[in-house]
């Protein structure tokens, strides 16, 4: 579904990633990790088109996408759901939703996607008319998620969505992931919680110093087969 | 003081308020999508008066050359956008500040060069001079009509940013630009949106000021950008309604002083209005009603 070759991308006028390979096939959880710094979030924006990279392919279901616009790549089906959340805290929990289903201008369309999602997180039908600002880490997060699948994406791309929450709700949130692949959707999923990613993710790369240090599946970096330990260190 | 007295300075607040209210959100709409200052949106104004100068002028009704004057300023804000803004969308900020900067100076001095560079009469109908009585309380005609269009304009816009999924897509970009896009708003469109809106309320507030003045001049947009940019301050710098209070607080402010102060300080009213937005922003430095975007890390 995605397949990316020698992605280079700079930030400024500091190269960044040098050169990363991936792919990603329909139905998967990917889940890319590594120490911070190592690139992981400009992997995900320059997947989405927030960042352009300087060289490099990025092929979508077989077309290139590399430098697109974020709002063309959400269109055939490509959402981020942003490292920090980052949900609208002054617009309503609503709102936010509806902001996530801009692009859909079928309104009967919006209103069942719109249900689906309330089905699936009760508490945010509960609180849909407070103001997202005053969710809880983990609603907040919910709500980032739930405003990506306004969307209808088929790649939904997620950048440390455990980050700054309680064990007991990134259990919950990964939960979420796997639930939300067992519908159709494929994940790549950016954490720095190696362990716990793994334990839902179909194959896993590591990233450290802008370069994949080791990829293989999930199994095998769970059973020792692959060293993530020495994958992390990179080039350091 | 009478309270005839009380009710007549209090609507006369409220009228300049409200012209205040539109300067301010029209600043800040634009401020708060591009996070950059538009200076020429004073010019605005100013291009406002003039097309309802040349109107006027050319045996126009005063309601014509003032619908005439909102569109005009509509279209020009979205002119400015192409020209001064949009070929500059990655550049560092320091460069968009001297663009719209560079606009600012070109239309006043094109006004200079081809109209004049004295004060040109804009005659008003008599009927805003008037006052209507009610007992022994009157007020003037001229600061009820403007309050009605202030209120009227304010009333719309909130309606299209609450209602519509535009105005969503204004306030989503208001308060995370690039989320925004990740929601699959698109820039070029958001910003364009917000210019047409600016620019429109420029257009109404400077329809106000005109009628207020009863002349144009080409610097006639510095007082209007100066008070918007103060009513944003205090009303919390990005934020659509925090300015739209900036601007009733400062209008209230400026006529409070000017009733309250003794004769002899009254040259000096908008000092101490300003000395007033200093205490203002000494106790709350993010404004009135801050601006908390979402955690970001």
């Amino acid at each position: 579904m995605l397949h990316i070759r020698d992605l280079v991308v700079n930030y400024g006028p500091v190269e960044v990633l040098h050169g990363i390979s991936l792919s990603v096939e329909t139905g998967e959880i990917v889940s890319v990790l590594g120490p911070n710094g190592a690139g992981k979030s400009t992997l995900l924006r320059t997947i989405v088109g927030l960042l352009r990279p300087q060289r490099g392919e990025i092929t979508y279901q077989s077309t290139r996408i590399e430098g697109r616009s974020p709002e063309d790549n959400l269109a055939a089906g490509i959402a981020l759901v942003p490292e920090g959340r980052r949900i609208f805290s002054r617009l309503t929990v609503l709102e936010n939703l509806r902001a996530g289903a801009y692009l859909k201008r079928n309104k009967r369309e919006v209103e069942e996607n719109l249900a689906f999602v309330f089905e699936q997180f009760p508490i945010l039908f509960e609180r849909h008319a407070q103001l997202g600002g005053t969710l809880s880490g983990g609603q907040q997060q919910m709500l980032a998620i739930a405003r990506a699948l306004m969307s209808q994406p088929q790649l939904m791309l997620l950048d440390e969505p455990s980050l700054g929450l309680a064990p007991l709700l990134v259990h919950d949130i990964l939960e979420l992931i796997q639930h939300l692949r067992d519908n159709g959707l494929t994940i790549v999923l950016v954490e720095q919680n190696a362990h716990q990613a793994l334990e839902i993710s179909d194959r896993a790369y590591v990233l450290a110093s802008g370069k994949v240090q080791a990829e293989g599946d999930a199994l095998e970096f769970q059973q020792g087969g692959l060293d993530l330990e020495q994958a992390y260190l990179g080039d350091a | 003081m009478t309270p005839e007295l009380l009710t007549q300075q209090f609507i006369n607040a409220l009228s300049l308020g409200s012209i205040y209210a539109l300067l301010a959100l029209g600043l800040a709409m634009v401020f708060s999508v591009l996070g950059m200052l538009n200076f020429a949106f004073g010019e605005l104004v100013t291009v406002t008066g003039y097309v309802m100068f040349w109107l006027v002028a050319a045996q126009t009704s005063f309601v014509t050359a003032a619908i005439a004057g909102v569109l005009f300023a509509t279209l020009a804000s979205m002119l400015i956008e192409q020209i001064a803004f949009r070929p500059l969308r990655r550049a560092p900020f320091v460069t968009l500040l001297f663009s719209s900067f560079a606009v600012a100076v070109i239309i006043q001095n094109l006004i200079r060069q081809l109209v004049s560079p004295r004060p040109q009469g804009v005659p008003v109908p008599n009927v805003f001079d008037e006052v209507w009585r009610f007992g022994t309380f009157q007020v003037g005609v001229l600061p009820m009509i403007t309050l009605g269009v202030g209120l009227v304009s304010l009333g719309l816009l909130a309606a299209f940013l609450q209602r519509t999924s535009w105005g969503l897509a204004i306030r989503a970009a208001a308060l995370d630009f690039e989320v925004a896009r990740l929601m699959g708003i698109r820039a070029n469109r958001v910003i364009a949106l917000a210019f047409a809106i600016s620019g429109f309320l420029a257009g109404v507030a400077g329809v106000l000021w005109v009628a207020r003045r009863g002349t144009v001049t080409p610097d006639m947009g510095f007082v209007p950008i100066l008070k918007a940019f103060i009513a944003v301050v205090i009303g919390g710098l990005g934020n659509l309604w925090g300015a739209v209070l900036g601007g009733f607080v400062l209008a209230f402010l400026e006529i409070g002083l000017e009733v309250l102060l003794p004769n002899e300080f009254r040259p000096f009213t908008e000092a101490f209005a300003l000395i007033a937005v200093v205490i203002i922003l000494y106790v709350r430095p993010q404004g009135l009603i801050s601006t908390q975007s979402g955690e970001r890390v």
